[in-house]
């Protein structure tokens, strides 16, 4: 599609495009920079008024409130082990698993892949009830683990690491499997080393779900100090009189943001390559 | 290698020992609550002059309490968001670790009594001398089930009407005593209306009925007003398709049709649409007193003078809709010396009555209530009647919660949605009557 | 479990190569071990809770009492004539039949917008991705905030034109609308890219074709683009079908499911029953419809598109 470089005449409709697309990326961005200036400014001036993308007067204040309020810190903590340990469990699981589909050709794979595709109809919303029970009964609500292996359980990785192995040639394989090599080996030599980008993808994915997730959490973890990042900010919002402490708000939501920002960006270019790889051709 | 491990065994002997050391003496409580998180904000406070609304004043109580007993109790408090609240402290029963002290609303008592989750508090409270005798008799039969008190009586909180008499003078609605004028009966509350109505163009009374359970309040005080119930005494069936209750939802959708009652607020913006002199009266509760009483000490503010009032009596018998809080300890929350230390607490909590009702909730204590140091407090004489007119559901009502919002739904559908009253009111009915049969 | 028992089992079989047991091959085993990590935590946390949801749906069954006995189908008649389950349920479905489609529209718009392999266009993507990264507390935070009449910037913007502010939250026609604005503008970046990577494996020789011949810009999407992106958009539509019938956050936290009642979705109306009103058995028996809805909606798209091959 990159031909159309040969085409030099002015394109008015691109321009529009661009101009349309600028405009829009702006109405797009304006919300969070909104909510950044107002982090960035005193409470005393947002009781006032909160209008302005600009942080006009400057505080830091907003912030420097948060590290003195050690919960918030401390939810940020919580959000950033589960996220971490739930991310790196999905992938070892979902590449093991997905490559057993793919690419082993066992007694009963094929219904082992509906027994688990089945598993994506099934909406983790459907399924809390009995889970808090199960949690409450072993006394493990509250507890890192509680919020961690529900999640691991949900098909979606092994079914997108499946899809990306299938679309790997088979003769990297067999080379190997000629030279007498384990699965294992296989599996670790040739076939993960390919999987970065759909790892990556699935790992972004992971931790972005992870971060964001609220009702498990909400239902599941219900002590100030298991709070994660997401239900914190809620109990947040709903202990604060909005006028009082907008600016401390605006600010506990820019400090709980950036960081999935920074790794989205970080990683942002593998994602659509990630995508194109795992939607097996 | 070896050395860092001996290294890393001796630290850890050490700060082990330095960290159980003083646990023999210590033993820690925990107190779970809504009220808000602010104990940042208050770190090491003491001093009750310093705390302001309920987050602060609950707050200093609790460093006070513990300052008192240094080395003796220590209070953690969980400070739970009020959205959530009962959710979570449901689920410290379920697993199996619920706090020593925990608060409730009196409407929800009845749905953890019934299932015997709380501990009965009469030997504790002659054990730490807490005189029952002081309670106001309604708040004290509010906590008891059976003969038994299951809860300390902490403070009653009903509507009121909080006015702006800056903008009722503009209206010719305040006397030549300077008292406003507040209305005794329907046709009178038309009448000032529509008066203030034309003087200022603004509607008379705000309320946040858009989504917050206020119309219920109100609708339920209208009732009871009229010597109605909603719920029947055997408790099996609502009676909400009563003559009562259609005439006050009529009533309410009378003065929103006519402009005089601005209903379409959530709580925040209601109370900002007073703040900033939208209306002449809000109808809101008795913890927003003292925030009202501190925007009218700035002059340049829309609310340039306040007052407030108990709730108006529009038509025969005086009711008023109110709550209280309370403190229950919860079974299996308190074992050993933990009993005694919650017991502490609660006592702590019954000797500072007067300290809370500094938040604007009026106190459960005859002897508080007839001190000065408690009428001396601004606007406090002006709605004392409240506690003789508090009315509730009945207390042994399950799932208020579910009836409370299976009501407001369907009356904030008959203003938002143009629902018909009679189709809004049987629709209650039948929900209300599916919640008290108890299957769900 | 059993399962992962069953590959223990055979484990030891092919270990101790037992005559009768020869037929399992060294793949069947490694098959199952490569498996088995996942098939227990798949089993014990989402299979067995399946399961154990719908006997929780076949009893009366209180959140903290526990069983109170055996009612069979009464929760599934009960809640059939429950009209806060329909009002939940429609409430669900005028989200979805709201939000997906706009999702999946624009998604489609931008990525085709966006398609040239450019920087000025990864950055686009990037911003338009940006949003999704926050969580549901941050999203809902931000649009009470630009949503609100009197401190809102839109209706500041707005007012700068003369236009008076609306009550969006506040206004049962406005509410709904509302959330889907939040929603779209927070969910938008999975399909975007989705359709990104899609567009990326049309083969370029497709449209070298197209251009010899002359094509218009709308016949060669009609053509080539979008049933090429056939596969693609049935897949977007899917994932936000189930995505977004699990509304939780956005109603719950930006107008608690009101004004009247009329954001309530069919989660709240689950998680309201089990832990506000104590009905463990009948918010299982909402649980077991939701996931019934949800299976016959994906169904039906599937069997839609299948049918289109």
């Amino acid at each position: 599609m990159s031909n159309e470089s040969t085409n030099r005449r002015p394109d008015t409709g691109r321009i529009v495009t661009l101009v349309v697309l600028t405009v829009a990326a702006f109405l797009w961005l304006v919300p969070m920079l909104w909510v950044l200036a107002m982090s960035l400014k005193p409470n005393e001036v947002l009781m006032h008024t909160t209008a302005g993308l600009l942080p006009v007067p400057f505080t830091l204040d907003n912030f420097i409130q948060i590290f003195d309020t050690a919960k918030v810190t401390r939810w940020f903590l919580n959000s950033v082990g589960v996220a971490v340990l739930m991310t790196s469990i999905t992938l070892v699981l979902s590449s093991l698993g997905g490559y057993a589909l793919a690419r082993i050709p066992f007694r009963g794979a094929r219904f082992m892949l509906i027994f688990i595709i089945a598993g994506l109809t099934v909406p983790e919303q459907a399924v809390f009830i009995p889970l808090d029970t199960m949690f409450a009964s072993w006394h493990m609500n509250n507890t890192i683990i509680a919020l961690v292996t529900p999640r691991l359980a949900v098909p979606f990785g092994v079914f997108l690491m499946m899809q990306f192995f299938k679309a790997v040639p088979k003769e990297l394989e067999e080379a190997a499997i000629l030279d007498n090599a384990s699965r294992l080996t296989i599996f670790f030599k040739v076939m993960l080393p390919l999987a970065r980008p759909a790892l990556t993808t699935l790992g972004i994915f992971t931790f972005l779900y992870s971060w964001n997730d609220y009702l498990w959490p909400l239902v599941s973890a219900t002590q100030e100090n298991h709070y994660t990042i997401t239900t914190g900010l809620a109990s947040l919002q709903g202990n604060f009189a909005q006028s009082e402490g907008l600016g401390f708000l605006m600010a506990t939501a820019v400090f709980a943001s950036a960081p999935v920002l920074i790794v989205y960006l970080i990683f942002q270019r593998y994602i659509v390559r990630g995508i194109a790889m795992s939607s097996g051709k | 290698m070896k050395m860092k491990r001996l290294l890393a065994v001796a630290l850890t002997a050490t700060l082990g020992l330095a960290a159980t050391a003083p646990a023999f003496a210590t033993t820690d409580i925990t107190l779970f609550r809504f009220f808000g998180s602010c104990n940042d904000q208050y770190a090491n406070v003491t001093n009750l002059d310093k705390a302001v609304g309920e987050c602060g004043i609950i707050q200093v109580l609790t460093n006070k309490f513990n300052a008192e007993h240094k080395g003796d109790i220590a209070v953690k408090t969980q400070a739970v968001d009020w959205g959530t609240y009962y959710n979570r402290l449901n689920a410290t029963f379920m697993n199996r670790n619920p706090p020593a002290v925990a608060v409730m609303h009196r409407s929800h008592l009845a749905d953890y009594e019934t299932r015997h989750l709380l501990t009965p508090l009469n030997s504790l409270f002659t054990k730490v001398g807490i005189n029952t005798k002081d309670f106001v008799p309604a708040a004290l039969k509010s906590v008891t089930f059976h003969g038994k008190i299951y809860a300390l009586p902490f403070d009653l909180h009903a509507i009121l009407w909080h006015m702006n008499t800056g903008l009722l003078k503009k209206a010719g609605l305040v006397g030549d005593d300077g008292q406003p004028e507040i209305p005794s009966s329907v046709d009178q509350l038309m009448a000032q209306a529509k008066q203030f109505k034309q003087a200022t163009g603004k509607p008379y009374i705000l309320l946040a009925g858009s989504i917050d359970p206020m119309v219920t309040r109100l609708f339920e005080t209208l009732v009871w007003q009229q010597g109605g119930h909603l719920i029947d005494p055997d408790l099996k069936h609502a009676n909400l398709d009563s003559p009562a209750a259609h005439k006050a939802l009529s009533l309410i959708n009378k003065l929103i049709e006519k402009g005089y009652m601005a209903a379409q607020y959530n709580y925040t913006d209601a109370q900002q649409a007073f703040l900033d002199g939208k209306g002449g009266v809000i109808i809101n509760g008795t913890w927003v007193i003292n925030d009202y009483d501190q925007q009218a000490s700035n002059k340049a503010s829309a609310l340039s003078s306040y007052a407030v009032s108990t709730f108006p009596t529009l038509y025969s018998k005086p009711a008023v809709w109110a709550d209280g809080h309370c403190w229950v300890m919860p079974r299996g929350g308190a074992t050993g010396a933990q009993r005694d230390a919650a017991a502490k607490l609660l006592k702590y909590f019954y000797d500072n009555d007067l300290a809370w009702s500094h938040t604007g909730h009026l106190p459960v204590r005859e002897s508080v209530l007839k001190s000065d140091a408690f009428r001396n407090l601004p606007h406090r004489e002006a709605i004392l009647s409240t506690t003789q007119e508090a009315r509730g559901i009945p207390g042994a009502t399950r799932s208020q919660a579910g009836i409370q919002d299976a009501l407001n739904q369907q009356l904030q559908a008959t203003y938002l949605t143009g629902k018909s009253q009679d189709a809004a009111l049987k629709a209650a009915q039948k929900r209300v009557d599916a919640i008290l049969s108890g299957r769900h | 479990m059993a399962i992962d028992k069953s590959s223990n089992r055979s484990a030891h079989a092919t270990a101790e190569t037992t005559p009768r047991r020869q037929r399992i091959s060294p793949d069947t085993v490694s098959g199952y071990a490569f498996l088995a990590p996942f098939l227990i935590v798949y089993a014990v946390f989402l299979i067995y809770p399946l399961f154990r949801g719908f006997y929780l749906s076949l009893h009366q069954w209180d959140l903290l009492a526990g069983p109170l006995g055996w009612v069979g189908l009464q929760n599934y008649s009960d809640m059939l004539s429950d009209p806060a389950f329909w009002n939940a349920l429609t409430n669900t479905f005028y989200f979805v039949v709201l939000t997906v489609p706009i999702t999946t529209a624009l998604a489609l718009a931008l990525a085709l917008a966006l398609s040239r392999p450019t920087r000025t266009n990864a950055v686009f993507r990037a911003i338009f991705f940006s949003s999704s990264i926050v969580s549901v507390t941050v999203v809902t935070l931000i649009w009470q905030m630009v949503l609100s009449p009197s401190q809102g910037i839109l209706a500041q913007a707005l007012g700068t034109v003369g236009i008076p502010p609306l009550d969006w939250l506040n206004d049962q026609h406005l509410a709904m609308l509302a959330l889907v604005i939040a929603t779209v503008w927070w969910s938008l970046g999975l399909p975007l890219m989705l359709f990104t990577a899609g567009l990326q494996q049309i083969p370029g020789d497709l449209y070298e074709a197209a251009k010899l011949d002359n094509a218009s810009r709308w016949t060669t999407f009609r053509y080539i683009t979008w049933p090429a992106l056939h596969r693609t958009t049935v897949l977007v539509v899917l994932i936000e079908i189930i995505l977004h019938f699990q509304v939780f956050g956005q109603p719950f936290l930006m107008t608690k499911g009101g004004p009247a009642g009329s954001t309530r979705s069919l989660v709240q109306y689950i998680y309201e029953n089990g832990f506000r009103d104590w009905h463990l058995g009948y918010a299982s028996t909402g649980a077991m419809v939701l996931f019934v809805v949800m299976l016959v909606a994906s169904l039906t798209q599937l069997y839609f598109s299948r049918k289109e091959d």
